[in-house]
């Protein structure tokens, strides 16, 4: 098994991970961050995000590759990400986990 | 306004960014949305400025603050450069102190440099002749000016030497200025004029070339020069071929014939820079009393012996030329005696003894200011060694702090000794 899929994801790293399978087709950093945002409903720490992107790369999680910017970028060059076979093995391990540790304790969402 | 200087972040901010962020293209594709979304708050109208200054600074923060693989200290392994950034951070916090530590210790240390400095002369080195116990001085005894050590007279040298028997080799010398022409520029020079017996009455040799022989100090003789040691170095940068070159000596072409040995430098109490010879036969005032005297005891001749003849001539001279020689007396003195005196021992003694009390001294007061500097850390120490420090690692720090205000301490004392 590889070691990406025995490591355990943080919260952070699984919500980035599934903000990148919501953007669909190789979405870019300032997207993905937007999404965050959009669906957690409050403002993404720039420094965390990034940082957490560099992590998931150096786990080997997820996978980007870069492009020519536009003219509203400076030129500057930007990132295409996805989500690598590994990113996706650790997320259904990482939610199998969640869902086996949530079974039985349906009762606490009625409280 | 041209829209794209409006669409340029704050240049400061973004130097920032790039100074901070990993190098290479990552940082490029960071900074490269962070602008898209500096535009895109600028077309909808919202302040743009500081926003993208308080990005920058808390995106700066988080990169600086992040511990990067390759600067992460190992286990076990010598910083020395981090120790001493930290020791330099925490001795800035105290200037007053550490100035009087830095200028105690600095002094502490020329003053000790140049104590044994001189002793190294006194004691280690000696005197830079050869077999002490032969070599002797010649003083005139001025019983009018109350002066038992006077130099001789031109005129007294000739005579005195044409009638010893006693000494094998008998020399003199007088120190003054020259002025040499280097390279189209005047210079002045200390010179030793000095007879031809100088060198061998000192039982020196020479490092290359020769010294001066019979023939060298007499009326007719080739203009010849004896360049020092340290000026060969300084000034001929040390040439293997500067034997033969030529040196233009108070308006005078000398050839340098050799190169003086360096034992006769002692330290900067002698800094003669060429030795020249002396014609005893072209003194303009052969009566004035100028000249230094040396002489080699000839062998088995004892100290007592030369004493009486030398006193013996110098009666003479005193009744054949009473006009200059009125009361005039002369005596042999041992080289050893004229160089440190009878009291010498102990004024050495007590010069060595005084200047380890000022180290002393020194060291006493500095170790007070530290320990009284320690006292006020005890609780940074205290949460050093709570926050994981060890003993050792501690101990390191303050050596290392000790270190610093050495250096800083020597760099001090070397230009003061």
């Amino acid at each position: 098994m590889p070691r990406s899929s025995r490591s355990f994801l943080g919260e952070f790293e699984q919500r980035v991970l599934l903000a990148i399978l919501r953007c669909g087709d190789r979405p870019r950093p300032v997207d993905i961050r937007r999404e965050l945002a959009r669906v957690s409903n409050q403002e993404i720490s720039r420094g965390a995000f990034y940082t957490t992107l560099d992590r998931l790369k150096a786990k080997k999680l997820i996978d980007w590759t870069t492009v020519g910017g536009d003219e509203s970028r400076g030129g500057l060059p930007d990132r295409r990400c996805r989500v690598t076979p590994a990113g996706l093995r650790a997320l259904k391990a990482s939610r199998k986990t969640l869902l086996q540790l949530w079974s039985g304790l349906e009762w606490i969402l009625e409280q | 306004m041209d829209p794209r200087t409006m669409s340029r972040p704050p240049r400061f901010a973004e130097a920032l960014l790039r100074r901070c962020l990993p190098a290479g293209v990552t940082g490029l594709t960071i900074l490269g949305d962070l602008r898209e979304d500096y535009v895109a708050r600028l077309e909808r109208g919202q302040g743009a400025w500081a926003w993208y200054w308080r990005e920058a600074l808390f995106l700066a923060l988080r990169y600086r603050l992040r511990r990067r693989p390759d600067t992460k200290p190992k286990r076990g392994r010598w910083n020395v450069s981090s120790d001493a950034k930290i020791a330099l951070r925490t001795l800035a916090r105290s200037p007053a102190m550490c100035s009087v530590i830095v200028l105690t210790l600095g002094t502490a240390m020329s003053a000790s440099t140049i104590g044994f400095a001189f002793a190294d002369f006194a004691v280690v080195r000696g005197l830079p002749v050869d077999d002490t116990s032969r070599v002797v001085a010649i003083y005139g005894i001025d019983a009018r000016q109350r002066n038992g050590r006077a130099r001789l007279s031109p005129a007294n040298f000739r005579d005195m030497k044409d009638r010893l028997t006693t000494l094998d080799r008998f020399s003199a010398s007088v120190v003054g200025r020259v002025t040499v022409i280097d390279r189209g520029l005047p210079a002045s020079l200390d010179a030793g004029r000095v007879t031809a017996d100088f060198f061998a009455a000192l039982g020196l040799r020479p490092v290359a070339g020769r010294l001066f022989q019979a023939g060298d100090d007499v009326a007719g003789a080739p203009a010849t020069v004896v360049v020092a040691h340290q000026y060969w170095q300084r000034v001929f940068a040390a040439a293997p071929d500067v034997i033969g070159r030529p040196m233009l000596i108070d308006g005078r072409t000398r050839t340098v014939i050799g190169i003086a040995p360096p034992k006769l430098e002692i330290g900067n109490l002698a800094p003669i820079d060429a030795w020249i010879p002396l014609e005893i036969a072209a003194a303009a005032s052969p009566t004035d009393r100028v000249l230094s005297t040396f002489g080699r005891l000839r062998e088995g001749v004892s100290l007592e012996q030369a004493r009486a003849e030398v006193a013996t001539i110098a009666k003479a001279l005193s009744a054949e030329f009473p006009e200059d020689n009125k009361d005039w007396q002369a005596t042999v003195v041992p080289i050893g005696e004229v160089a440190y005196g009878s009291g010498f021992w102990v004024v050495v003694s007590l010069f060595i003894g005084a200047v380890a009390l000022v180290i002393v001294i020194a060291c006493a007061n500095v170790a007070s200011l530290v320990l009284a500097r320690a006292m006020k850390r005890r609780r940074e120490i205290a949460l050093r060694s709570a926050l994981g420090a060890s003993r050792a690692r501690l101990l390191r720090q303050a050596v290392i702090e000790g270190l610093v205000l050495s250096i800083a301490s020597a760099a001090i004392a070397v230009p003061l000794a």
